[in-house]
């Protein structure tokens, strides 16, 4: 399967091009022109439902139609009526040597309810920001929320595997530690790698992805083509991401415009925040915007990062980074992990009776909303902003450690819970970094590690669900059998779905809306700062 | 039945004088009369008897003193001139009790109401339904001297004087007609005289008045006219029929009366209606008014 | 003679709160009454200032008790208002009842009392919404409900009825465009003091003013007169100011008024070093902003968003020439020689204004003849006459076919089909139509919403009756000259 940004990146430059005059709306009138013609030429699979479906309709494309079409029931019969009524008052009114003008100051001879046909919402766009789905990026994109219910499940399992003593804590925890040293190995090559390569960009692209990197995250690995390589191909698979339908899919619509492939940093979170965000222009003026959202994106990151204790390597000066410098931050890393294991062993005895006085049912429930609340919040945005900054969303990641917190305080010795915790912070703190890191770097490595989560976390629950003294293989078989048909059923199904209820998007912009202000010198202060 | 809409009678004893009484009583006529005389016999009974209940109950219970300790009081009447209430109380009580109607009522009280506690609620429930049932009619009248001031009277259910007494009568010039120890017993059982009540009159001397004006005020879900005195030195404005607060037309009438009365000499209107007598204010035309302000 | 009506004007906004729609109600309800209308004005209770209330003119105010929430808007009980309210409603004879501003849930729910109580009823509104942020969403659903059995609304520019049409999914036919005013005599300009004086009045009208010339290198002052909000543009103007001050020498900024983005100017000037140059006055009572205008050649507005934009008008009338953002409902408001539009970006805000102190300093632009010129462009007389027509018309006083403009030939079908405009029907049946159309689940609830509101009604019409309610003397009406006072303002 290719990757999902292809399709996007096509349509980058000419959508860069095109959207330069975008950002005041309403005033130009060609900018208001109809959307249909733009968008058509996009649309690379005519035989999916794309939003346009929904209003191109066949009355005349002057923009009048629809918009009272929820009102009252009658809007759509008596429009042609109104039409021909319309026609004839302006007959009537031709002997009128005045137009009408669309200004207050100008004494009118036209009544204060005169409607003019020509001028009456001129300004009206519908849908300008569409981006048609396709179903294979979307099922591709629906990997992430995949990947993320497995891990959750998984450790689920194993907390149920240690409560009911079938796993030994110590496995578990032996386990989930080497992986995470493995993972920890992995990335640690990758970010030289990366250095390597980022070392070799010339000097101009270097500085300004020096800006683009103190605004978005470290250039990328393909970026070496492009002058400027914070605006192309940097952010492929942030549009990739950024369109997914996240829970709240059907409002996420507001989301989908054409200038997706700038960076929706926060597409994820709902359609608001995300146009708030769009700025179509080049990079710098969009520093305004993205700003706040990487500042606070570092800021949540912060605790998350003390908490985890496992430094990344390459923090936000790797780039200058020299062979012992990388060598001191391992250390540093390798430092705080112990610091992070000797505190958890101190306190596992501590969290073992913080909730002896509360009742079992209570915790599951607790810790089932809590899981619930980890899955809903997580951020499942691909947006990649740097090495520096693990992207976290701390309301989630809380959850999540609660939930371990309060489950770990169930089992009955304080191996249990230090292996517990321990694992949860591996799962929910180290391993969404990992997942994430891996995606940005190779699309294989990340279905390959979806496949695998899917086959453990089926596997485990069949294990769990299975007889006891029956061999356990067979029903891990069996579940992962049934985990991979229900994930891809799910992928599937929710994918088409969501290109089912893009007909509904109606989407309306014009001159009412606040403008957004391009401001430019502000990016000269946040130099100085 | 018993009452009507508020309504106005202007009383005109000299040019210079002027009563304005609004009263929810209408024309007493013989059927009027007859049916509040058995109002007011229904009510005595039933106070009656909520206290044999009690006397009742209270000789069934053992801290009763005794029939024999009562009777060895002596006659009420000779009680009644020794001046010794309490005691009096007690053996009029007792012979009553002694009664058939007294018999019934120990009777239902020993067998109906097992604990004191339930005579208790049930008692008092009673007593208050009474004590509703208390004053019929609502009077509040306005009379106007010219040169001397004038006095606002209202008398309304006594059972409610003491809030309304606390209120409006933080005032200076108000008093309270049949106050100190009386007070209570006219509470209780006065309700059967016709102006024996709590009645609360204020006087405001021609010098504090600053003006008598008709304003407007949201009550409850409704927009009400009223008519206010403002006096001199006063935060607050001296409602005229406060309870009652009649509708427009008597408002409009009785402020015109009162500026007529209080500040100028006799109009033509004033002396067609002097004479003494009381002229209630029907449906006639009013006009507007616009020059109130 | 035209036919008076008794109006009663609805609105959480008046006086004291200041506010531009405030002073819309008070300026309109005046010339109303001058038209011989009856006025009164229902709005919630002020601090301080609960009840009745007569302004000088005979205006009547009731401030009813109400818990406000926010930015006094009272909290939206749908139903507690309605005794109250029919009882000032029949107590006041009141014919039409007309709500401001959508943000004013009173305003709502008297539109919704009305009509079950069979009244007509106008609305204006006097904002701009999006649609898409989640808090315009239930707004337009709640203004939908509303407006969805109103008679006829009135918005304040053509964008403002472009929005209000697709916000309400109204009949464009039934919302008119009547923009705000300005009262020209309070906004004279600098070097007309004498224009009370009825010889000085007389010789302007013979010869206009002298110009007022400015050399090369003549002090320009900018003044800007707004709330410190980011809707307002603040963000732009801390952004344009240091440039165009760099840009142009003999230049300062007035800034008047105060919010939460004042912090962000004063951290400009200060790190700019131009205290001097910038003179932040802090906020300003609506009296004072001619005093502030007139110091001043330029009128600098940033906004981003404006439904009508008065103070540009304001501005304008002082003699200023104005730079504003080209948003909104802006565009519209003055003619294209009184001022520099701009796109709400930092350059070209920038660039415009340069063209404005290009142009004054070439004296080019004849700022001594603004006032004049928006004294004829805007008028509240003008104001209530237009207003006036848009009750005549729901009130049946002009015919249907002339107020819509359409051949009475077919008015019949049309209007069958129509339901929405013209003379509405106050049967329920027709009402609960209407409502139902709002949507699959909101057309339900408003169904409900209205069923209930019916009951209630029946249910006051037997708890008080009509009878038990005084009605209200009315003030001494002012009879007026219709024919000449058209004539005059030459309206149709």
């Amino acid at each position: 399967m290719a990757p999902p940004s292809g399709l996007h990146q096509s349509a980058i430059p000419s959508d860069f091009e095109t959207s330069v005059p975008q950002p005041q709306p309403g005033l130009v009138r060609s900018s208001t022109a109809p959307v249909n013609g733009a968008l058509r030429s996009h649309r690379s699979d005519p035989y999916h439902l794309a939003p346009e479906d929904a209003f191109v309709l066949p009355y005349s494309p002057r923009r009048l139609g629809g918009f009272e079409s929820g009102g009252n029931g009658s809007g759509h019969e008596s429009r042609p009526r109104r039409m021909g009524r319309k026609d004839d008052t302006s007959r009537s009114r031709s002997r009128r040597q005045k137009r009408f003008q669309k200004l207050l100051w100008v004494k009118q001879s036209y009544p204060d309810n005169y409607t003019d046909q020509a001028t009456f919402l001129e300004n009206l766009q519908r849908n300008p920001r569409v981006q048609p789905y396709d179903f294979w990026p979307l099922v591709a994109d629906s990997t992430v929320i995949v990947q993320h219910v497995c891990s959750v499940i998984i450790f689920v399992v194993c907390f149920v595997g240690i409560f009911q003593e079938r796993v030994s804590p110590v496995s578990i925890v032996g386990w989930g530690s080497f992986a995470t040293f493995l993972g920890w190995l992995l990335w640690d090559w990758w970010v030289t790698q990366e250095e390597d390569q980022g070392d070799a960009a010339d000097g101009i692209a270097r500085k300004g992805s020096m800006r683009a990197f103190r605004e978005f995250g470290p250039p990328r690995r393909q970026s070496s083509g492009l002058g400027h390589p914070t605006l192309g191909t940097s952010n492929v698979s942030i549009s990739s991401m950024s369109n997914f339908p996240s829970a709240a899919s059907s409002s996420s619509n507001l989301v989908q415009d054409q200038h997706l492939q700038r960076p929706v940093i926060f597409g994820h979170y709902n359609g608001v925040s995300s146009t708030s965000l769009l700025n179509p222009d080049h990079a710098f003026s969009r520093s305004a915007s993205s700003l706040h959202s990487a500042t606070s994106q570092a800021s949540a990151a912060a605790p998350a990062r003390s908490s985890a204790g496992e430094e990344i390597p390459g923090t936000s000066r790797y780039r200058t980074t020299s062979p012992t410098r990388g060598g001191r931050v391992r250390l540093s890393t390798i430092k705080s992990a112990i610091l992070i294991y000797s505190t958890l062993l101190g306190l596992s005895p501590i969290l073992k009776s913080l909730t002896r006085s509360t009742s079992s049912d209570s915790i599951w429930a607790m810790s089932f909303w809590l899981l619930a609340i980890n899955i809903f919040f997580f951020d499942y945005s691909g947006s990649w902003v740097g090495v520096h900054k693990i992207p976290v969303a701390s309301l989630s990641t809380n959850a999540a450690l609660m939930a371990s917190t309060v489950l770990a305080s169930r089992l009955p010795s304080t191996g249990q819970v230090f292996s517990l915790t321990l694992f949860s912070i591996e799962v929910f703190g180290l391993f969404p970094v990992f997942r994430r890191y891996a995606r940005h770097r190779s699309w294989r490595y990340h279905v390959a590690l979806t496949v695998l989560l899917v086959l453990g976390a089926g596997g485990g629950v069949g294990m769990i669900m299975g007889d006891e003294r029956s061999w356990p293989w067979k029903n891990g078989l069996l579940g992962m059998l049934v985990g991979c048909l229900i994930s891809a059923l799910a992928m599937g199904g929710c994918s088409w779905w969501l290109i089912g209820l893009q007909k509904y998007k109606n989407e309306i912009y014009g001159p009412w809306d606040p403008a957004r202000p391009i401001i430019i010198s502000r990016r000269h202060w946040d130099d100085d700062q | 039945m018993l009452t009507t809409a508020p309504h106005l009678y202007i009383r005109r004893p000299s040019p210079t004088t002027a009563e304005f009484t609004v009263t929810t009583c209408p024309p007493l006529t013989l059927p009027l009369r007859l049916a509040l005389a058995c109002v007011h016999a229904a009510r005595l009974s039933l106070l009656l008897a909520i206290i044999l209940l009690l006397y009742g109950r209270w000789t069934a219970s053992p801290s009763f003193l005794g029939a024999e300790h009562i009777r060895a009081l002596g006659s009420p009447v000779s009680l009644l001139l020794a001046g010794d209430f309490p005691s009096l109380v007690l053996s009029v009580l007792q012979l009553l009790h002694a009664s058939a109607a007294g018999q019934v009522c120990a009777r239902a009280a020993t067998h109906l109401l097992p604990s004191w506690w339930g005579l208790a609620v049930l008692a008092g429930a009673l007593l208050y339904a009474t004590r509703a049932l208390g004053r019929i009619h609502t009077t509040e009248s306005l009379l106007v001297l010219r040169g001397l001031g004038i006095q606002t009277a209202s008398s309304y259910s006594s059972y409610n004087a003491n809030a309304t007494g606390s209120s409006s009568g933080s005032s200076g010039g108000s008093c309270v007609v049949g106050g100190g120890g009386g007070r209570w017993w006219g509470r209780i059982f006065g309700g059967g005289g016709a102006g024996g009540n709590a009645k609360e009159t204020r006087f405001i001397p021609t010098e504090k008045i600053q003006d008598v004006l008709i304003n407007e005020a949201f009550r409850g879900f409704e927009v009400r006219y009223y008519l206010v005195v403002v006096v001199e030195g006063e935060e607050e404005l001296v409602v005229v029929f406060p309870r009652l607060l009649p509708r427009r037309r008597i408002v409009e009438a009785v402020w015109r009366g009162v500026r007529g009365c209080l500040y100028e000499p006799d109009s033509s209107g004033v002396a067609a209606a002097g004479g003494g007598m009381g002229i209630g204010i029907g449906g006639g035309d009013v006009k507007s008014v616009d020059e109130k302000r | 003679m035209a036919p008076t009506y008794n109006i009663a004007m609805v609105s959480d906004f008046f006086f004291p709160q200041p506010g531009g729609v405030e002073s819309h109600i008070y300026q309109l309800s005046t010339k109303l009454m001058d038209r011989g209308h009856k006025v009164i004005i229902i709005t919630h209770a002020y601090e301080g200032r609960t009840g009745v209330r007569y302004l000088t003119n005979g205006l009547k105010v009731y401030h009813v008790p109400f818990l406000v929430i926010y930015r006094s808007a009272s909290f939206p009980t749908v139903f507690s208002f309605f005794p109250i309210f029919r009882n000032i409603v029949l107590r006041e004879r009141i014919d039409i009842v007309h709500g401001h501003a959508s943000l004013s849930s009173m305003c709502h729910e008297a539109i919704l009392h009305a009509r079950t109580m069979g009244l007509r009823t106008v609305f204006t509104d006097h904002s701009l919404f999006g649609f898409a942020d989640a808090a315009s969403i239930l707004t337009n659903k709640l203004l939908k409900f509303t407006l969805s059995d109103v008679d006829h609304v009135i918005c304040v520019s053509h964008t403002c009825k472009e929005n209000t049409v697709l916000r309400a999914s109204l009949d464009p036919l039934m919302v008119s465009v009547i923009p705000n005013a300005v009262v020209a005599e309070n906004f004279r300009p600098l070097y007309n003091p004498a224009e009370t004086s009825s010889s000085a009045t007389h010789s302007f009208g013979q010869n206009p003013p002298p110009a007022r010339q400015l050399g090369p290198h003549d002090m320009i002052t900018i003044v800007v007169i707004s709330r410190l909000f980011y809707n307002k543009g603040t963000d732009l103007l801390t952004a344009a100011i240091p440039r165009i001050l760099e840009n142009h020498p003999n230049t300062r900024f007035i800034i008047a008024g105060s919010g939460p983005k004042s912090i962000d100017l004063e951290q400009m000037i200060e790190q700019n070093v131009l205290q001097d140059r910038v003179e932040m006055l802090g906020p300003v009572r609506h009296e004072e902003v001619r005093d502030v205008m007139v110091r001043g050649h330029i009128y600098l507005h940033p906004s981003l968003t404006e439904a009508f934009g008065t103070v540009i008008v304001e501005a304008a009338s002082c003699g200023l020439y104005v730079v504003c953002t080209q948003v909104g409902g802006i565009p519209e408001v003055l003619p294209s020689h009184m001022t520099v539009f701009a796109k709400p970006e930092e350059d070209d805000l920038v660039a415009a204004t340069g063209k404005a102190i290009a142009a004054l300093r070439a004296n080019k632009v004849r700022t001594e003849l603004f006032h004049e010129q928006v004294k004829t462009m805007y008028s509240w007389t003008n104001v209530a006459i237009r207003t006036e027509r848009v009750y005549n018309g729901i009130s049946g006083a002009i015919s249907e076919g002339e107020f819509y403009g359409y051949d009475a030939a077919n008015a019949a079908s049309w209007s069958a089909t129509r339901g929405r405009s013209g003379v509405q029907s106050f049967a329920l049946i027709d009402r609960l139509k209407r409502y139902y159309g709002c949507g699959i689940w909101a057309g339900k609830l408003f169904c409900l919403c209205v069923i209930v509101d019916y009951l209630i009604f029946l249910f006051l019409e037997l708890w008080f009756p009509r009878e038990k309610i005084d009605i209200c003397p009315d003030w001494p009406r002012k009879t007026i000259d219709n024919r000449k006072e058209m004539g005059k303002d030459g309206l149709r």
